[in-house]
């Protein structure tokens, strides 16, 4: 199926928010959307979000033998695969652009900057070493996929262990998990991609949803000429190792410095996580817990076609008749007994076609006034 | 979230979330047990002339595995679950279209393939197409002493002699779908078809569990 | 005839199943006539061409030595491999194997694997150091339906009429020997044998047709047959059912002695064809 293009009014409504302050869903420039990780039964498999965005990655290894030029170091090969799953308008089996594009820059995140010990990965020289095939999976395209690849790709390798391996003679035994320890990856440093789009030619915003990502791509009229992604990786030493622009050329070098500087801040947070993530799994490991992606099943996303689906909510618009009738709804909510999302303090409001309809049980016309109330900021 | 243990014949504990997935059209996943499925569904779709069908909307299923390379046997559980989804969908009403079902595997602890066919009829709910009935897989072993189980764990599948899967219509409890490994009697097979068939009801409470709760949620 | 046939397939084929007769004449649970000869090919260590009606298949076993898997010591290797080539039927392209190739290869390779005819370890000649790979490779000459009930009575046709040369392996010096004079006959227990069936939504019932030819396949689905039951010996070893139109529980039944009452017939084909070859 094609793509669904973004229309010429939606265009100029992000933008205008956009330039005026604001962002679709309420967030600030800097904001980011909510990160969540969450790890399977196996060592090396996870699920990262990113908002909506969802990810998967799952390592797995084998014993292969090594490259010639390389004969005392580990493979690493990544994979990545953007199914009809992420959005209706991908093709199954097939390589495209955005393909080759997220694996080109997550080979250069995690390959490039030489983060793992490959040399560590060796067993016997020029004959068997470790090949680590990292297998990522696009479940849900909301924007910003390489952050959340980045992050899907970095926990599970931190995550990841082998099994462990002894050499008898010119025999090598490789243990199973239970009859030794299997052993962690080496990590020298933990790099991690992050998206700014530039809108005009010095607005720069932090993890950009799909419609932002759409619209910041494509050129509204002439005055309007700036517009990209910029993809960052850095590390938690605050070194850069990847940047990459698309889109049109940029006016100012300040704001690539601007975008290193906020990148090195969230990039930090964003660690941060994932290492307390990660750790917080293996003392639950310990504790022998059973750890398995069936925890993530809640009921929160039944929801979807009320409140997750209307992530989009504008800052100082506020109407009691509004909140009582959510109110009641709760209410409804709860004699099902179902977990109640703590209300937000922005109000939810609908924009789109689809949602208008359960817009207008809740109150009367509501979003006409938002717009006025936008348009005459 | 609805958790189910029932008790004359205990399937494994089914969990569910519909709409996991916001860009696709109806989505689920489902927990039975250990073994966790995602599914997406993304239709009618507009599609290329060579592959369109003038009866009926052109089905598509593709089954991702959780890492490595795709093997024959993912080949094959994708025709399973086409050709039962076929029977299932009521094509006809969207001619020259096309219906992707896509799976993502999270979690194999045995049962992996009802539990997808499971899924991606929870999916297919969640996306609104129109179905000609529900489809229920149930599956059971035959352990060495000669007794059936239904819905086995993953040890007792690995010890096992024969399983037996089975995949009911909701309307006359028919068999749709059927397969099973190892090498088993006829009076055995009858039985497991018998209880498989008692059992998938629970399957079908579970799904209206499911669907009722989301549609008081948007209701 | 032939035109209503072309332009009207639907009404041409359900016409014939309300009179109760099937577009070939045949009743609904008749088969078509089969000639089965072993070792029709000369370049393969074992062979078998099986004719069910229109459906051309023909089986050939290779052997190979080789080093047993790591895991497996004392297993050796059966690798079958089916082949739908363009010249057996415009339904099929050239290139790699088809999704439906695929798949018959995955049900027969199953049915092979649940019967457990062959013992793997019996192809194993040294632990750890060798073992005999069968390659069989099942191609089909011409495509009629019921494609499984042929690829599995050649392939077993085949891997009965199969021996195995003398090898001797000398552990010191690695050395191998093969004696291909001396031949050890394959110990194949049991003779699992296939039964297709379609099922066809008539207005007021469903009917089973056994040994579906193509067109009639198409008619009731259109990817192969609707049901696969194999009979091993009086032990069912494999129940297939790929979606399609379904069936109660009586008929369910009924097609079950069906197939077991065809199974006989089979059987009885497959070892007269041995006896007739050994016996020349």
């Amino acid at each position: 199926m094609k793509e669904t293009i973004v229309s010429n009014s939606e265009k100029a409504f992000v933008q205008k928010l956009i330039t005026s302050g604001h962002r679709l869903d309420g967030r600030t420039y800097k904001e980011t959307r909510n990160h969540q990780i969450s790890f399977g039964s196996d060592y090396g498999s996870c699920i990262a979000s990113l908002g909506e965005t969802k990810v998967m990655a799952q390592v797995s290894c084998e014993v292969v033998q090594p490259k010639q030029i390389r004969p005392n170091e580990g493979i690493l090969y990544i994979n990545v695969e953007v199914g009809p799953m992420a959005a209706p308008q991908f093709e199954a089996n097939r390589q495209s652009d955005l393909t080759v594009y997220l694996n080109r820059l997550l080979e250069k995140c995690y390959k490039d900057s030489k983060c793992i010990d490959l040399e560590s990965l060796c067993i016997v020289v020029e004959e068997k070493v470790w090949s680590i095939r990292v297998d990522v999976k696009i479940l849900n395209h909301d924007g910003n996929l390489i952050e959340c690849a980045s992050i899907a790709t970095l926990a599970s390798l931190a995550h990841f262990k082998r099994p462990d391996v002894t050499r008898a003679g010119d025999k090598v035994i490789i243990h199973t998990m239970t009859e030794k320890d299997p052993i962690p990856t080496v990590l020298y440093h933990y790099p991690v991609c992050l998206t700014f789009a530039i809108f005009g030619s010095d607005i720069l915003i932090s993890d950009p949803s799909y419609i932002e990502e759409a619209v910041c791509m494509s050129v509204v009229d002439e005055d309007n000429v700036g517009g990209g992604l910029l993809v960052v990786g850095i590390n938690q030493y605050k070194e850069p190792c990847l940047l990459d622009l698309t889109g049109a050329a940029i006016h100012s070098v300040n704001i690539v410095h601007k975008a290193i500087l906020s990148a090195s801040e969230r990039g930090k947070l964003i660690i941060d996580i994932v290492k307390k993530s990660i750790i917080s799994d293996d003392t639950l490991r310990q504790k022998r817990a059973r750890i398995n992606y069936k925890d993530i099943i809640t009921n929160e996303h039944r929801q979807s076609l009320i409140r997750k689906e209307l992530s989009i909510r504008l800052k100082n618009f506020n109407t009691n008749e509004l909140k009582q009738e959510s109110e009641e709804e709760m209410d409804q909510d709860d004699d099902d007994d179902v977990k109640i999302i703590e209300p937000s303090k922005y109000d939810i409001v609908a924009t789109l076609p689809k949602t208008a309809e359960i817009n207008a049980k809740t109150g009367k016309s509501a979003w006409i006034e938002i717009s006025s109330d936008s348009e005459v900021e | 979230m609805v958790e189910e243990d029932l008790k004359d014949f205990k399937l494994k504990p089914m969990k569910c979330e519909l709409n996991f997935l916001n860009k696709s059209d109806g989505s689920a996943i489902l927990a039975q047990g250990e073994t966790v499925v995602l599914v997406s569904v993304n239709g009618p779709l507009d599609i290329k002339s060579t592959s369109q069908n003038m009866e009926k909307a052109t089905l598509e299923v593709i089954f991702s595995s959780k890492g490595g390379k795709p093997t024959v046997s993912d080949r094959f559980k994708e025709n399973v679950i086409r050709q039962t989804c076929e029977t299932a969908i009521f094509g006809c009403l969207y001619p020259r279209t096309g219906i992707t079902i896509t799976i993502q595997e999270l979690e194999d602890y045995g049962g992996l393939l009802p539990t997808t066919i499971n899924c991606t009829c929870l999916a297919l709910l969640n996306s609104g197409l129109a179905m000609r009935h529900v489809v229920a897989a149930v599956g059971c072993a035959l352990d060495e002493a000669g007794n059936l189980i239904i819905d086995p764990t993953n040890d007792q599948i690995q010890t096992a002699t024969a399983t037996m899967y089975f995949v009911f219509d909701s309307r006359e409890k028919n068999l749709v779908t059927g397969f099973s490994t190892g090498t088993f009697g006829e009076g055995v097979y009858d039985e497991a078809l018998e209880r498989c068939r008692a059992a998938s009801d629970l399957v079908f409470n579970f799904y209206r569990d499911i669907v009722a709760s989301y549609c008081n949620v948007i209701g | 005839m032939e035109e209503y046939k072309v332009l009207q397939p639907f009404k041409y084929f359900n016409d014939h199943i309300s009179v109760n007769v099937r577009p070939d004449g045949r009743k609904f649970d008749q088969q078509r006539s089969i000639k089965l000869n072993a070792n029709s090919v000369n370049t393969a260590d074992a062979s078998s061409l099986i004719k069910c009606g229109k459906t051309s298949v023909v089986c050939g076993i290779s052997l190979e030595l080789a080093t047993p898997k790591a895991e497996e010591p004392d297993n050796g290797f059966l690798v079958t491999n089916v082949e739908l080539l363009p010249l057996c039927s415009s339904k099929f392209k050239p290139g790699p194997p088809s999704d439906y190739a695929q798949v018959v290869n995955n049900t027969v390779n199953d049915i092979l694997k649940n019967s457990k005819c062959i013992d793997l370890k019996d192809l194993c000649i040294v632990s750890d150091k060798l073992a005999w790979v069968l390659y069989c490779d099942i191609a089909c000459l011409e495509y009629d339906g019921s494609i499984i009930d042929a690829c599995l009575a050649t392939l077993m046709t085949s891997l009965k009429t199969l021996s195995l040369p003398h090898v001797i392996y000398d552990i010191e010096t690695e050395e191998i020997k093969v004696d291909v004079n001396i031949r050890h006959p394959l110990k194949v227990t049991g003779l699992p044998v296939a039964t297709s069936f379609v099922i066809y939504q008539s207005p007021d019932s469903n009917v089973a047709l056994m040994d579906p030819t193509s067109f009639e396949e198409e008619m009731c689905g259109g990817n192969g047959a609707n049901l696969v039951v194999c009979w091993n010996q009086g032990l069912l070893c494999g129940i297939h059912k790929f979606g399609g139109a379904t069936l109660g529980t009586d008929g369910h039944k009924k097609l079950l002695n069906v197939a077991k009452e065809r199974s006989k017939t089979i059987e009885e084909v497959i070892n007269t064809c041995i006896a007739n070859e050994t016996s020349e």
